[in-house]
């Protein structure tokens, strides 16, 4: 039987349509109608304009572009997207006016023919880890994470092949562990971030999250790029091939990371981990084990730059709008505020610390890639504010920065990869991070682990359904 | 630090602070404070801020 265009890998589609065996309007209405069955459901976007993505679609049927030619995408509700308002997941930015122009994804998604499908939900001004109203596809009493978290529930929920977000402590990857899928935080400085609402300038990354590895290097080939709008970007080695390397991982050396802030982990977050080292070391790696005393201080230099630089960001918003912030947000601000200088430039000593701690250890020992669990835990529960963790209870925001958030503060590119289900049904995942833009080594040894660890399915949300309902 | 040196440092700043968020910033500044934005003052002593001015202009 052939399969229902919507439930296509973006790879799959795009080769289908370059063979003119689907075309765009075809995708485009298989995957509103999955859609509009799903979405009540899991309550991804914040818009979806039919007309618009239907038009756009047929205009390119018999004809064919780019790579991403007819491939409908998701977009985090902080991008701007012409004619749309950029919400931001926040009643203080909802009478924004439409944005005038593409952010500098968007029109790059869009350069090479990628539709526009909708905005999706985004934790309050991209700053939290549960993103309500949305609800995680595998289990709908439970959180997709975030802040990217409608991007993830759509591309997992297989309502769009593939989205985009932004990972500033993990907003990428957090949801990609809490939905299956794979979520890539390039290197700081690979993909513009003009035109997309900041929330900490030095520590903001846009990246992708997509059903497969390939998935993800295409996209990231399409986004990564110069832009002068974003000098970051400027002077950068050139972007990485949407091919990955399928030469296995013979001759490649890999540390896992271990003790704090990777250790208090999940069971099943340690069985996944010891799964893919095994794995990793039977594809032909040198496996190692590592520790890296200096990330201890990385949750407390990754809230302090979060907090100065996302208060200076919405300085003028707080000034009038700040009872229309959320509790958890309008705190951080409020604080970030008040928060003496030096301690936030303690915190960017800190960074120059954990970043220098890397470059010794991939030097010192001729490291290709370091691995780590993406997340201590399966996803919380949408109201869950602890986890208990090692005997401990930590809140949920902590458990699940502490693990990611020292790849932001390397800038160092990491890809979020599925590692299996666990025992609780729910997807487990890991994180390869490699040198500064080494994306194509960190997406090879993800393909690696995508295929020894295999697929996690679609999620059955019939089965979430029942079990949201028992 | 207490509830009345908050409430004067944000008027000092000219930041809103209504009465209601008092006790909660000030417990989450304290936080903040206590956590010294990472590693001691020792420990980075030598060590330049990853802050970078970029002196060429945009077009």
């Amino acid at each position: 039987m052939t399969p229902a265009p919507w439930s296509l890998d973006m790879v799959e589609a795009a080769e289908l349509i370059r063979r003119k065996q689907l075309k765009p309007s075809e995708l485009a209405d298989s995957v509103l109608d999955r859609w509009r069955a799903v979405e009540p459901l899991i309550h991804a976007f914040v818009s979806v304009d039919e007309d618009h993505v239907r038009r756009d679609a047929k205009a390119q049927d018999g004809r064919s572009g780019g790579p991403l030619y007819g491939i409908p995408v998701a977009i985090k509700d902080i991008f701007d997207v012409a004619g749309w308002t950029t919400g931001c997941g926040s009643k203080a930015m909802s009478d924004a006016p439409p944005a005038r122009n593409d952010s500098a994804a968007v029109a790059r998604l869009r350069a090479a023919g990628a539709i526009v499908l909708g905005k999706t939900t985004t934790h309050e001004l991209a700053c939290g880890v549960y993103t309500p109203p949305t609800r995680n596809p595998w289990d709908l009493e439970r959180s997709a994470g975030g802040s990217s978290g409608g991007t993830g529930a759509a591309v997992a929920a297989r309502i769009a092949p593939g989205g985009i977000g932004s990972d500033t402590g993990g907003s990428i990857r957090i949801p990609a562990s809490h939905c299956g899928l794979v979520g890539i935080k390039p290197t700081y400085g690979r993909v513009s971030r003009a035109g997309a609402m900041a929330l900490s300038w030095s520590l903001d990354h846009v990246g992708t999250l997509t059903r497969t590895v390939a998935d993800g290097a295409l996209m990231l080939s399409v986004l990564a790029g110069p832009d002068p709008a974003d000098p970051t970007t400027l002077g950068r080695p050139p972007a990485p091939r949407a091919n990955i390397s399928d030469e296995g991982l013979r001759g490649m050396r890999i540390s896992v990371l271990s003790g704090s802030p990777f250790d208090r982990i999940e069971d099943d977050m340690s069985a996944a981990l010891g799964r893919v080292t095994a794995h990793l070391e039977a594809a032909g790696a040198e496996v190692t084990e590592a520790r890296l005393p200096e990330l201890q201080a990385g949750l407390a230099a990754e809230f302090s730059i979060v907090a100065a630089e996302a208060a200076s960001y919405h300085e003028a918003r707080m000034a009038g709008r700040a009872s229309l912030i959320g509790e958890d947000v309008r705190g951080l601000l409020e604080t970030g505020l008040l928060l003496p200088a030096a301690v936030y430039l303690r915190a960017q000593k800190t960074r120059r610390v954990i970043q220098e701690a890397f470059r010794r250890l991939f030097t010192e020992r001729r490291l290709d890639a370091v691995i780590a669990p993406t997340v201590p835990a399966k996803a919380q529960l949408a109201d869950q504010l602890d986890f208990q963790l090692g005997g401990q209870s930590e809140p949920v925001i902590q458990a699940l920065v502490r693990t990611t958030a020292p790849f932001n503060l390397s800038g160092l590119p990491t890809v979020a990869v599925p590692a299996g289900i666990g025992v609780f049904g729910l997807p487990t995942s890991v994180q390869i991070a490699a040198r500064p833009f080494g994306e194509e080594t960190a997406l090879r040894v993800a393909l690696a682990v995508e295929r020894a660890a295999g697929p996690v399915g679609m999620p059955d949300l019939q089965t979430a359904t029942r079990k949201m309902k028992s | 630090m207490n509830e009345q040196t908050v409430s004067a440092w944000a008027r000092m700043l000219r930041v809103e602070l209504p009465d209601d968020r008092i006790e909660t910033v000030t417990a989450q500044l304290e936080g903040q404070i206590a956590q010294g934005g990472g590693l001691l003052a020792d420990d980075v002593e030598e060590i330049e801020p990853a802050t970078v001015f970029e002196p060429e202009w945009r077009e």
